[in-house]
Formats: C-alpha cells, structure tokens, sequence
C-alpha cells in the first residue's frame, strides 16, 4: 500500500495519466502533446471546469455532495473570471494553480509541469538545481552540502539562499506559496520547499540559469549557475535520509526515520531498519523513541517494516478504506462500481505480520509527531497510538487520520 | 490518487480517490493528537525529556 506521493512522482517518473471529462479515453502513459501557442479563453474555462468537476466526482470528501466547499469554488470562479483573452500556457499556469491551497489536501494540486508530464532528466537539469528546505524561522537554506568538480567550490548545508535572480527570497516564497498545496500553513510550506524547482519555472518561468545569492559569515556570495554547472550533492538525498539510531545512555536510544519516501530503494531503507533493531537488541535497549517528526510519509510499508518489531499478533494500518470510483480507477483495477460510487473495503490482505519472537522490540516506545508527520507517518502514528504500541509525545498533526485522502 | 490531463492546456491535477479510517475505528476528522503534548516552543532537549519521561511510566 502506498500513501501519498513520493519524491520520484512529483519530480519525475513515468506516471499514468487520464484524460479529464473525456470517458472512453483510455489511459496513457505520458507522451504529451501540449499546445504550443495560445490557448484560447473558452478553451481554459472549459479546462477549469472540467478539473473542478473532475475534483467533485473523484475525491472522497465530496461523495453526495453538489458543490465543493465555498472557498475551493471561489477559487475556481476567480480563476475563471480573470481569463479574458487567450493564454499561453505559461500564462494561464499561475492562472490555474492559485486554486492548488483551497483544497487544503497535500494529495490534491495542479502539478508544476508545465510541459504537461512529469520533468524528465533533460527538463530537471535545466530547473534550479540545489534541494533547500525553509526552516522554522521562514529561511530558506540549503538541504544538503553540495561541491564543484572543477573549481573546488564547496556549498554547506544549511547555508541561507538569500536571493534568486535578484528578488529576495523574503518576496519568493510568499508570492510561490499561493500556489503550494497542503491541509495547512506549515505543510504547504513544506510542500513548496520539496517542489521548489517545479514552482520556479512553472510559475516564475526560471530555468536554465539561476543567479543565487548566498548567505555566509564572510557576507554574502553570488553564485551564477548555468545548465550544466558541475554541482554534485556531497551525500545522496538518500543517505541523508537514512533511519538512523541515536544512543541517549541509560537503556534508551533514538531512532530518527526522516522519510517513508523509499520507493527508489525500498530495499535500502529496509536494510536500515533491520539493522537498528539488531543493534537497539544487542545494546538492550529498554525504551525506545521513534521521531517521525518532519516525515510527510511515502510509502506506507515502509512504517510497516517498524511496525513489525513491536507487535506481538498480526495488525493492520487501517481498519476501513473507502475509494471514489470513477472512469479511470475502475478500468485500472477492474472495479464493478459505477463511477461517482464509492468502495469500502478493509485492507486486511494488507496485515503487518511480526518479526520472530527473538527478534522484537519489547521495551518502550515513543514516537514523536509535529505538524509535518503526515500521510504514510499519519498511518504509522495512529497504528502505534490505537494499537498501544507506543505513547505519542510533540505537536499534534497538520493533516487528519479520518481524512488522509490519496 | 489519480493524475488527471486537462485537454485543452494539458496541465496534469492529481486528486486523491481514497481515504482511511484509522486502526481504532474513530472517524472524527481532527489532528492526530499527541498523548503527550509539547509546549509551543519546546526544545529539542525538553521534547527529549517528555519523550524519556512518558516510558518511565509502568503503563508508559
């Protein structure tokens, strides 16, 4: 089971792609066609329209509802009212994606693709090349540590990006924020730091040529980075986020889980799991804490993977699931149901089994949540909270369990 | 979650198609809450705390 959409999806991939209000299409893989001039108004309205009908149809909080929400259909209303003439694509998107944080649904947006599909290699290389995350204090500083292979040139992480293309990022990231999507303020901030680069060409029109402005004791620098410029992260996104374990003394340790985003290397982070419950076992460790606090989830099994070294019977991660039918997911997955219906089923097929006796935690657990634990760590949370597994300890949630749509 | 192409821009949406009722079966659409709540501000070494001192507990 997957819960919410992965790094790779949102950034690249193959992803199989419907065509909205169009019945009988069938599905595609992605080979975009896009228009290449203007678009004209009647044609963009009638795109709107056939997104918000798609929305009222498709997603599960509007089953037997008429109407979307009052602030999602002002929304799209104004969006609609500004369009008096036609549009490049690269006009009408920004036109568009306002509509992205009215759903308040971190699984429910317009998509930075200009193009149309998901970035392939050629068009990430060209879009702004350094992960950043925008830290509590409203600063966007860089994810990881990043060197030039020819000049020796060194970037620290967490150096403070001041600037791109001369406008301060105190002005960036508001203006881009209306167009990043999430349950709320602090998980569509999130979102918009994680699809940094997308927001920036689709919205901005900025690619192949950034001049960015850094931050440092020295004072500040000014980096201008063309297509192609050498930069290569010190360590993979993926070994910077590694589950690791934290020895605190006295019978405890931490196990930091910053992501259940694995689908590029399942396999990995697995690996990763096994090996620090071996070591928590070897060390006797008697409590434990789990910090889940800042992951936005990924894939559900991988809260699986833990799960399975504290329980002691076979347990699932969700009690009921209900699914929106429509045109798209039944010939998928050979649905019976009418589109618009909606499916209830349980997942037990799904259920997490146990590792063997010898292997499993039985001290105690902690885990730690805050306001950006969400989708796959909303799963692993409730699952460790309503199984009695673990006690919760930090801030409540940005999105709901009851209404973890995907 | 389902990708959805608008025809005449061929900008793609996805909307989620499927929601989940948590393990203990409570449907009330609220925040997953903590049992032990940090206070807004709390350090790193104060949430550690909590953390330690919630499984000090017999019933932790």
């Amino acid at each position: 089971m997957t819960a919410g959409l992965s790094r790779r999806q949102i950034l690249a991939g193959a992803i199989v792609v419907a065509a909205a209000g169009a019945p009988g299409v069938g599905l595609t893989h992605m080979a975009p066609s896009p228009p290449t001039g203007p678009v004209p108004a009647g044609a963009l309205k009638d795109d709107l329209a056939l997104w918000r009908r798609a929305v009222l149809e498709r997603h599960p909080r509007y089953f037997g509802q008429a109407r979307l929400e009052a602030s999602v259909e002002a929304a799209f209303g104004t969006a609609a009212a500004s369009i008096d003439r036609a549009l490049t694509r690269a006009e009408a998107f920004p036109v568009f994606g306002r509509v992205n944080p009215t759903f308040r649904d971190a699984h429910t947006l317009l998509l930075p693709w200009l193009s149309g599909a998901a970035p392939g290699d050629a068009e990430r290389a060209s879009q702004f090349p350094f992960g950043a995350d925008i830290a509590p204090d409203g600063r966007l500083r860089l994810r990881g540590s990043w060197h030039h292979a020819a000049t020796g040139a060194a970037l620290a992480r967490g150096t403070e990006i001041l600037a791109i293309n001369g406008m301060p990022t105190s002005a960036i990231l508001p203006r881009l924020l209306a167009y990043s999507h999430g349950e709320t303020p602090k998980l569509q901030m999130h979102m918009l730091s994680v699809m940094l680069p997308g927001w920036l060409d689709a919205v901005l029109g900025w690619r192949d040529r950034f001049a960015i402005d850094f931050g440092g004791a020295a004072g500040p620098t000014t980096l201008q980075w063309i297509k192609g410029a050498r930069w290569t992260p010190v360590e993979s996104s993926q070994a910077a986020e590694a589950p690791h374990v934290v020895w605190l003394g006295g019978g405890a340790a931490l196990l930091r889980v910053p992501t259940f985003d694995v689908d590029e290397d399942p396999a990995t982070f697995d690996r990763a799991i096994d090996q620090a419950f071996a070591a928590i076992r070897a060390r006797q460790v008697s409590r434990l804490i789990i910090d889940v606090r800042g992951n936005t989830g990924g894939q559900s099994d991988a809260g699986a993977r833990i799960i399975q070294y504290v329980l002691n019977r076979p347990a699932a991660q969700v009690s009921r699931a209900r699914e929106r039918l429509n045109d798209d997911n039944n010939r998928l997955r050979r649905y019976p149901g009418r589109a618009g219906s909606m499916r209830e089923f349980t997942l037990d097929d799904e259920r997490i089994q146990p590792v063997a006796a010898a292997a499993r935690f039985t001290g105690q657990v902690a885990v730690l949540i805050d306001e950006l634990t969400y989708s796959a760590s909303i799963l692993f949370a409730t699952t460790m909270q309503d199984l009695g597994l673990a006690i919760l300890v930090g801030r409540p949630t940005g999105g709901f369990p009851t209404r973890r749509a995907i | 979650m389902m990708p959805t192409r608008l025809p005449a821009t061929g900008f793609t949406a996805f909307i989620a198609t499927r929601d989940f009722l948590r393990p203990s079966g409570d449907r009330r659409v609220l925040p997953v809450l903590p049992d032990i709540v940090a206070a807004d501000g709390a350090t790193e070494a104060e949430i550690m705390r909590l953390a330690l001192a919630s499984m000090a507990k017999p019933d932790g």
